[in-house]
């Protein structure tokens, strides 16, 4: 297959979800496409090494929380960062309950620590867990009682900020 | 009170972003690659070309005094030690695997930095030292016909260089790159920390 073609059927299965991975990591609409065309960048040049040696999307995650973790918000960011985008992006349209919920979640995922930023989008894009623990890194037990740690402390920040 | 399962249907539930197209995205990637490497490749050839006209003038310009020569050559000499860090740099930076568990991943680039910031803090004091000792050396003859005046402008503006790079710049970049550098670190150790559980 030609690397374009390759390429093309990479991003199409898996864009959507990379996308959510870095708008979960960072909370910014902005930032998330320009992390998102970093990832994108990365798997181009690197599509040449990538030999069908695992799960072509467990390679791109790899790529995408590493390039993730690396970012460094700029003072620019950090000030628009006090606004949740989401919420700020909508502020013209119309509100609908939908778009607050999802603000909403987008807000509390920003409250939590970088990892479990990470390993909460991969759970509710439902990705399985020994995958997740494949691209994390971390042993599948441990993870799976990370899991349930996040899994409690974004309910409860949830829960939290739908009261205030 | 929510639970879990109806984070999920949120999540689940929330808009598309407006998604790029396979082709915006492939023109994007093949730009950002080239902006990205044109941009190293003009440092590098900036480099070189300064390379060029000192080695042109070193092997083609007749000087009487052999001082001249040996500042020339520390110069040639200077500029290539930079060429090589950038080269060198760059091929580190293109070697890296970034398709490594993130646990690692952050080590290597923790590594990385530290190395970098040891190995540049040193190279920058000899490279200002190496190239001002070429120049000065240089001037020596070049200087020779010129004016009192003009003689006391170079060699004043030579030596306050020298006196700024040893007892301000020095400090200040050192000061400025170690706590950059240390931000990073922490931050990297932070980071990695999370992975390794």
């Amino acid at each position: 297959m030609a690397k374009e073609e390759l390429f093309k059927k990479v991003f199409e299965a898996n864009s959507k979800k990379i996308f959510h991975l870095c708008y979960g990591y960072t909370g910014d609409d902005d930032a998330a496409n320009d992390l998102m065309q970093e990832t994108f960048m990365k798997v181009w040049q690197n599509l040449d090494k990538f030999r069908n040696q695992a799960m072509i999307s467990t390679w791109i995650y790899r790529i995408a929380v590493n390039t993730c973790l690396t970012y460094l918000r700029s003072e620019k960011r950090q000030a628009k960062d006090e606004i949740t985008p989401l919420l700020a992006e909508t502020k013209q349209e119309e509100f609908s309950e939908k778009n607050e919920q999802v603000a909403l979640l987008y807000k509390c995922i920003s409250k939590l620590e970088e990892s479990e930023r990470i390993i909460i989008t991969m759970v509710l894009d439902e990705l399985p867990y020994p995958e997740i623990a494949d691209i994390s890194g971390i042993s599948e037990g441990n993870l799976r009682v990370k899991i349930h740690r996040i899994k409690q402390k974004l309910t409860e920040l949830y829960n939290h900020y739908e009261r205030l | 009170m929510k639970d879990f399962e109806h984070i999920m249907s949120v999540w689940q539930a929330q808009p598309a972003n407006d998604q790029l197209s396979v082709d915006e995205a492939l023109k994007q990637v093949k730009k950002g690659i080239s902006g990205l490497s044109r941009k190293l490749l003009w440092g590098i050839i900036a480099m070189i070309v300064a390379l060029i006209d000192s080695i042109v003038v070193l092997f083609f310009f007749v000087f009487q005094s052999w001082v001249t020569y040996v500042g020339l050559f520390i110069i040639v000499m200077t500029i290539l030690l930079y060429v090589i860090m950038m080269i060198r740099d760059y091929r580190i930076i293109r070697k890296r695997d970034i398709t490594i568990s993130p646990g690692e991943y952050l080590q290597n680039l923790k590594e990385y930095q530290k190395n970098r910031a040891k190995l540049y803090g040193r190279l920058y004091y000899t490279y200002v030292m190496l190239l001002s000792t070429g120049m000065t050396l240089y001037f020596i003859e070049v200087l020779k016909d010129a004016s009192l005046a003009g003689k006391i402008v170079v060699y004043t503006l030579t030596i306050s260089w020298f006196l700024i790079c040893t007892f301000y710049l020095k400090q200040r970049i050192e000061k400025n790159e170690q706590e950059k550098i240390n931000l990073i670190v922490d931050r990297l150790e932070r980071l990695k920390g999370q992975f390794l559980m």
